[in-house]
């Protein structure tokens, strides 16, 4: 190709600013207009890409030509001005079957201007993505000082369904997370309405001292991180994972997840070595152990740990059926609190369990919890799409709540660490 | 063969509480250090840096692939009674200046303490009274009494204290430097506390640029903008420029002398910043707005997300920007950037003792002076020393917000 014609086919590409949505049939709005990723939007990747580190257009034209394109069952799309096609922001989805989560961003130098842009692209891309193309639902979340966002949401007819308190940083200071839901009303008619739908609630509900922290008396067990009064946390080994597969196998009860899973010993010990190898890790997993015998009876871990925003959710499985419901777990899970706010100093938690799992809301209950809201609609189950109920749990509550001994069994010393 | 084996590992595994006999330094009341070995690694949570758990396994392959290419010195800290390892010791050597850092398995409490207080005297003494080093320099969490009894009785001397740096159950603590210097060289180049911190300018911090609410548009990939410069994250082409300023500078006092940059070198080190996920340096070309011409950078250095702090540096090569109030409406929308939307507690910086501009530039900008880091770098004949400042979110926060003219460039 010669280089006038290469001239003018880029000439060709480039239209006269204002012009961009031109011919558009959706997602055009008054102000704004959405369309995919093109090679050139490397050069405003600061007012796009959702991140508030610095990163060089060189950079974004590799994410763009690297990253983004081996993306699966995710798209991104570029928010921009009509009147003069400049990128402002961005709609990011990720779908999985019935969900699909949107993420937005908008360059904050724009200010108020740019929430009002990100308000009219919300309310494009919502109707798009449930009406035109049938999507069962669409989940986003805002912060709640977005109030035009807010108001946008809510005159679509979205809902809001769960707040997570203190779980975004702002610039300057923190707010709560909001979870909007927008269901296809096809599907609302098929299936009703899942808030109807209740959550049936087992145990008192009501929390649990928090085991004291102990001053051992003896030399700590070997390799371990947290130990309390019965239980102790050190990192998964390999020799953990053929334990971990055998169990998985002999798992007697179904209502933990979406059914029973079954681990292999080469993928369990890839998985765990691998979360591992990250650094600085984003999932941080321990094997929760007997003090009297070593025993490995679970796993414990902090996921999705954001060091921004100083957020994570928690997750624990015990492997071992005949050790569930003796206080092990909870006392698990408080040391893994204690690692979580206490030395990666996080900010807050949060945790969802499927509806029919009572037993281990109720465990969160007990340890401190509060429950924030809903979500519906993760995945298939038995003719319906099955519903989490979420809980969160600041740093400063885990903090104040009263420490004791649990289940008659005294810490050695109980004093400061 | 196999039976050889087995009287080799016969003769490796000593009695416990027999370890430390027959070594004659490093030995000291309750604790030894010895070099790391790949056994260790069943131990590494007691001694490995990491805020993380690692399996025996990983720790083994870390310590035969990473630890033994790193030029630190780095040894485990074992208890003598029954060779069980409860931490471990590093030193990074930098020619003049020695830096420790030690850590005791925090589960063995009080005594872990005691125990590291040990090590750090057995290791500075090692390295200052019988290898005739210059100073060795370790920072301490201030509630961390035991060390801190133990290293002062041991004759090392507090320099700075850096106010609320790490954060532990939910507190702010304080981290306080110490120094151990050789009598020797004290007697050759006089004891470095005598030598004053000369102070240019008033030393009165001025009010921080007010926020400016945009009405145009902001400049094309800004993320914080003045009234006059804005921050932009770098590019490849940056570092020409940079180059360029360089072989143009007039002034040898910012660092020791001046340097040569090379374009190739900044790219690539740009590169390596922008890569990771959760970068520890985030650097900013700084802009005029007039006409989005580079006139430095800004950045902040070694970010700890875990305690929330970092310190700051600047630099300006374009030398007609210099002193005309540019650099510190930069520093401030780095400040902000820092403190806002990172989320920083509080940021630290080291100025050289001659640069003496510098460091009135910190304290115009909220900066306090907090102690000193003595015989850190070779300088007319003697070990020259830093001046350390800091600056928390809170007294950032509480300056007062008001613009002020630049001088404009002469």
């Amino acid at each position: 190709m010669s280089e006038q014609a290469a001239t003018t086919d880029e000439a060709s590409k480039t239209p006269a600013p204002g012009t961009g949505h031109a011919g558009q049939t959706f997602l055009v709005g008054d102000e704004i207009y959405i369309r995919a990723v093109e090679t050139g939007d490397n050069k405003f990747g600061v007012s796009w890409k959702d991140t508030i580190f610095p990163k060089s257009t060189e950079w974004y034209e590799t994410w763009i030509k690297e990253k983004m394109v081996k993306e699966k069952r995710r798209a991104t799309y570029i928010i921009l001005r009509k009147r003069d096609d400049v990128p402002v922001g961005s709609i990011r989805t990720r779908r999985q079957d019935p969900l699909t989560q949107i993420d937005h961003w908008i360059d904050p130098l724009y200010g108020e201007r740019g929430q009002l842009w990100l308000a009219e692209a919300l309310g494009l891309a919502i109707p798009w993505l449930v009406d035109e193309q049938h999507r069962p639902l669409v989940r986003t979340r805002v912060a709640a000082n977005q109030d035009a966002a807010i108001t946008q949401l809510n005159a679509l007819g979205a809902r809001q369904i769960a707040r997570f308190r203190e779980a975004e940083k702002t610039w300057g200071g923190r707010a709560d997370v909001l979870v909007f839901e927008y269901l296809n009303r096809q599907w609302v008619e098929r299936l009703g309405d899942p808030n109807d739908v209740s959550f049936e609630r087992s145990g008192s509900g009501e929390g649990r001292p928090v085991p004291p922290p102990i001053e051992l008396s003896s030399d700590p067990p070997l390799n371990a991180v947290r130990v309390g009064p019965r239980v102790y946390l050190r990192p998964f080994e390999r020799k953990d994972a053929p334990l971990a597969a055998r169990w998985s196998r002999q798992e007697p009860d179904a209502n933990w997840d979406s059914g029973r899973f079954m681990y292999s010993t080469a993928g369990y010990e890839v998985w765990n070595e691998g979360l591992q190898k990250e650094d600085p890790q984003k999932f941080v997993r321990f094997a929760a152990c007997l003090r009297e015998n070593d025993e490995l009876i679970g796993m414990v871990g902090i996921e999705h740990i954001d060091y921004l925003h100083r957020t994570a959710e928690t997750e624990s499985i015990m492997h071992r059926a005949d050790h569930r419901g003796g206080g092990y777990g909870t006392e698990a899970k408080h040391l893994l609190f204690d690692y979580a706010f206490n030395t990666l100093n996080l900010h807050a938690l949060r945790s969802v369990v499927i509806f029919p799992n009572t037993r281990s809301a109720a465990a969160l209950r007990k340890q401190g919890y509060q429950e924030a809201g809903r979500m519906h609609w993760h995945f298939p189950a038995n003719g319906y799409f099955e519903n989490f109920i979420c809980f969160d749990l600041l740093a400063s509550e885990w903090r104040s709540m009263p420490r004791a001994s649990m289940n008659g069994v005294l810490a050695e010393e109980e004093g400061a660490r | 063969m196999t039976a050889a084996t087995s009287t080799e590992d016969k003769t490796e595994t000593l009695a416990p509480g027999t370890g430390h006999e027959g070594q004659t330094f490093l030995v000291g009341d309750e604790v030894y250090l010895r070099g790391i070995e790949v056994a260790d690694a069943k131990f590494a949570m007691s001694w490995r840096h990491s805020l993380y758990p690692h399996s025996i396994d990983l720790n083994e392959e870390w310590i035969k692939d990473d630890l033994a290419k790193t030029d630190d010195l780095w040894f485990v800290i074992v208890r003598k009674v029954d060779d069980r390892i409860v931490g471990s010791i590093r030193v990074e050597e930098g020619g003049v200046f020695f830096w420790i850092t030690a850590v005791a398995d925090p589960l063995f409490g009080h005594s872990g303490l005691r125990w590291k207080g040990e090590a750090i005297v057995l290791v500075a003494t090692w390295m200052i009274d019988e290898r005739g080093q210059t100073t060795a320099y370790i920072e301490i969490p201030a509630d961390e009494t035991p060390v801190i009894e133990r290293i002062e009785a041991a004759g090392m001397r507090n320099t700075a204290r850096f106010r609320e740096m790490l954060e532990r159950d939910g507190k702010r603590v304080d981290r306080l430097g110490y120094e151990y210097l050789n009598a020797a060289w004290m007697a050759t180049l006089g004891d470095p506390n005598d030598s004053p911190i000369e102070r240019s300018g008033s030393g009165a911090p001025r009010p921080v640029p007010s926020p400016v609410t945009l009405d145009g548009e902001p400049p094309r990939n800004a993320m914080m903008v003045g009234k006059r410069v804005y921050l932009r994250p770098e590019e490849p082409d940056d570092g020409v420029k940079a180059a360029l300023a360089a072989r143009h500078e007039t002034e040898t006092f910012f660092d020791i002398g001046r340097h040569l940059t090379s374009p190739v070198m900044y790219g690539e080190w740009m590169r390596d910043h922008e890569k990771a996920e959760l970068p520890s340096w985030i650097t900013f070309c700084v802009c005029l707005r007039e006409n989005d011409e580079p006139i430095g950078w800004v950045g902040l250095l070694d970010i700890d997300y875990q305690n929330r702090f970092a310190e700051t540096g600047s630099f300006f090569g374009t030398t007609e920007y210099r002193g005309s109030g540019y650099g510190s409406e930069a520093k401030q929308l780095l400040l902000e950037y820092g403190f806002e939307r990172l989320g920083l507690h509080m940021v630290q910086s080291w100025v050289y003792f001659p640069n003496t501009r510098s460091a009135a530039a910190l304290r115009k900008q909220g900066y306090s002076e907090c102690g000193r880091i003595n015989w850190v770098y070779s300088h007319n004949g003697t070990l020259g020393n830093f001046v350390a400042f800091d600056l928390l979110a809170e007294a950032w926060r509480a300056m007062p917000r008001q613009d002020w003219e630049p001088t404009p460039p002469t």
